[in-house]
């Protein structure tokens, strides 16, 4: 035999002041930056709350173009739990100008490995990740 | 720090729905298991170690009270561990330690999942950062895939040496009674064909999900020779992790597995693991991982795991084989998963590995691999002392 069941539970999750302050510039300013650790210089985007390497908090603020270059790309062709798109989407690994990491996100059909990306904004902002529309080729 | 032998090994038949046992049904069936090969009766536990994947899997928290009775720890100490999909080799590593501290001297670890009972990819998403990555809702496939796509451009691996590398353990699994996915007629042509879940990934360059559980016996150095003709002792362990930041890390380079492996080696007094290891059993989910994973371990150089599949040294007929159990790529239970590498490894240098058994293995290393992309874990068994 089988039992249905379900569990259903609302959470409110704390940004905290160094994600917040990212997710901030997102939705107000429609600007990508990224913060610095204090130990290594390493600017790391989106930032967390501290550098795993030096064992540091992040404290610099470090303003970005919002360009930046593919590294990889996937395309999604199977719908995943709180797909971000309908599939089949591309999503690309994208190093962005200025920074030490590499962000994930989704890119335009077109895009491929070593192309060169912007980021595109919503116009209806709410502080997350997804204020970012995705990534669009620049300058073929 | 004493000396820690693995005796006996238990593992359920995996299925993609065990409709006959509930999750402390199939506990109790790998963990008896474990205690009738090691020949002992759960009176001769001192202690059990726990091991299951997100709570949310089948949706009861502190599964280690809910097993308690099936786990065998009425009236005993119990402790849970759960590392992601590393959490079987961690739970293996955990009663190690409890044993090489002097604290217990015979401990059942027990470690699995029952995968059916809700939708996998979403209790996966939930170990993402809700702020900061679920978004993309990777699930394992997608964050994989790039992963995939990464190593693949940066070291000229093709997709057809990923498909070797399905077709090979999948052939393997066939000779594993244990072993869920069973497709006689695999073929790289199969492989190429099957459906794409995230390019480059394709549905037979992946694992199943399945509902299954793996248990081992370990105990100390006078109760291993009493008890076990040959036991298989633990010569090293490690786990190492990277933390799941995405955004730092370099996919293309395990950089916590090479640290680990680098470990186990110097602990073990292995200079040539390629020559000095009789049989590995990895944690492939994936295809292509088995490649980047050999790497690691420096079986090969860096880039070289698709030529190492291509020469047919890893089979079971090579000089050293990989994954001849099937490996993740045949079952996944994700709880139990990087336990079974641990067993399947003490298996073969106990010489108790049935039709997969590889002739003449002496030392094996099991590894792990989840908690995000980047988490490893490693144990090296041999049938001495060392």
């Amino acid at each position: 035999m089988i039992l249905q069941g379900d569990i259903t539970i609302p959470y409110k999750w704390t940004t905290g002041a160094t994600t917040g302050r990212f997710l901030g510039e997102l939705k107000e300013n429609a600007r990508l930056v990224g913060a610095r650790c204090q130990g290594c210089g390493k600017v790391y985007v989106p930032p967390p709350d501290v550098c795993g390497e030096c064992y540091k908090p992040l404290a610099d603020w470090v303003p970005l173009s919002g360009e930046g270059t593919v590294i990889a790309v996937t395309i999604v062709e199977r719908p995943l739990p709180w797909s971000p798109a309908v599939v089949p989407y591309h999503l690309g690994l994208i190093h962005l100008d200025g920074a030490d990491t590499n962000l994930l996100h989704m890119v335009a059909a077109e895009v491929k490995a070593d192309d060169r990306v912007v980021a595109v904004f919503n116009v209806a902002r709410t502080g997350t990740l997804l204020d970012i529309a995705g990534f669009a080729a620049i300058g073929q | 720090m004493r000396r820690v032998a693995i005796i006996g090994t238990g593992q359920t038949k995996c299925k993609e729905r065990r409709d006959d046992l509930t999750f402390p049904g199939l506990i109790y069936e790998a963990a008896s298991r474990a205690l009738d090969d090691a020949g002992i009766t759960i009176k001769d536990i001192d202690a059990v170690v726990f091991g299951s994947a997100p709570e949310l899997f089948e949706g009861v928290n502190h599964p280690e009270h809910w097993c308690a009775e099936a786990a065998g720890a009425w009236q005993k100490p119990v402790m849970r561990i759960h590392t992601g999909g590393t959490v079987g080799a961690s739970t293996g590593i955990g009663a190690f330690y409890y044993i090489a501290s002097g604290m217990f001297d015979t401990v059942l670890a027990v470690t699995g999942d029952k995968l059916s009972e809700s939708p996998v990819q979403l209790g996966l998403s939930t170990v993402y950062d809700p702020i900061l990555g679920r978004q993309f809702a990777c699930g394992a496939p997608s964050a994989v895939a790039l992963q995939a796509r990464q190593y693949m451009d940066e070291f000229g691996v093709t997709e057809e040496q990923a498909a070797l590398v399905a077709v090979k353990n999948r052939k393997n699994a066939l000779l594993n009674p244990y072993a869920q996915l069973k497709i006689p007629h695999i073929s790289v042509e199969m492989v190429m064909n099957s459906p794409v879940l995230s390019s480059p990934i394709k549905l037979l360059d992946a694992c199943p999900a399945s509902d299954g559980a793996c248990a081992m016996v370990l105990t100390g150095e006078a109760r291993a020779d009493k008890l076990c003709p040959r036991p298989a002792w633990i010569q090293a362990v490690a786990s190492v992790n990277e933390g799941v930041y995405y955004p730092g890390r370099d996919f293309a380079t395990p950089l916590a597995l090479m640290e680990a492996a680098k470990k186990v080696y110097r602990v073990a007094g292995i200079t040539d693991p390629r020559r000095e290891l009789d049989v590995a059993e990895l944690y492939e989910a994936f295809s292509f991982q088995e490649m980047l994973w050999t790497e690691a371990l420096f079986f090969c150089e860096r880039g070289g795991g698709g030529k190492l599949v291509e020469s047919g040294a890893t089979e079971m007929t090579g000089d050293l084989p990989v994954n001849p159990s099937g490996g993740v790529l045949s079952t996944n239970t994700i709880g139990a998963t990087a336990m079974m590498r641990q067993a399947e490894a003490a298996m073969q240098v106990m010489g108790r590995a049935g039709e997969h058994q590889i002739d003449g293995a002496r030392r094996a290393i099991a590894h792990g691999w989840g908690g995000g992309i980047q988490f490893h874990t490693l144990m090296v068994v041999s049938n001495e002392k060392g």
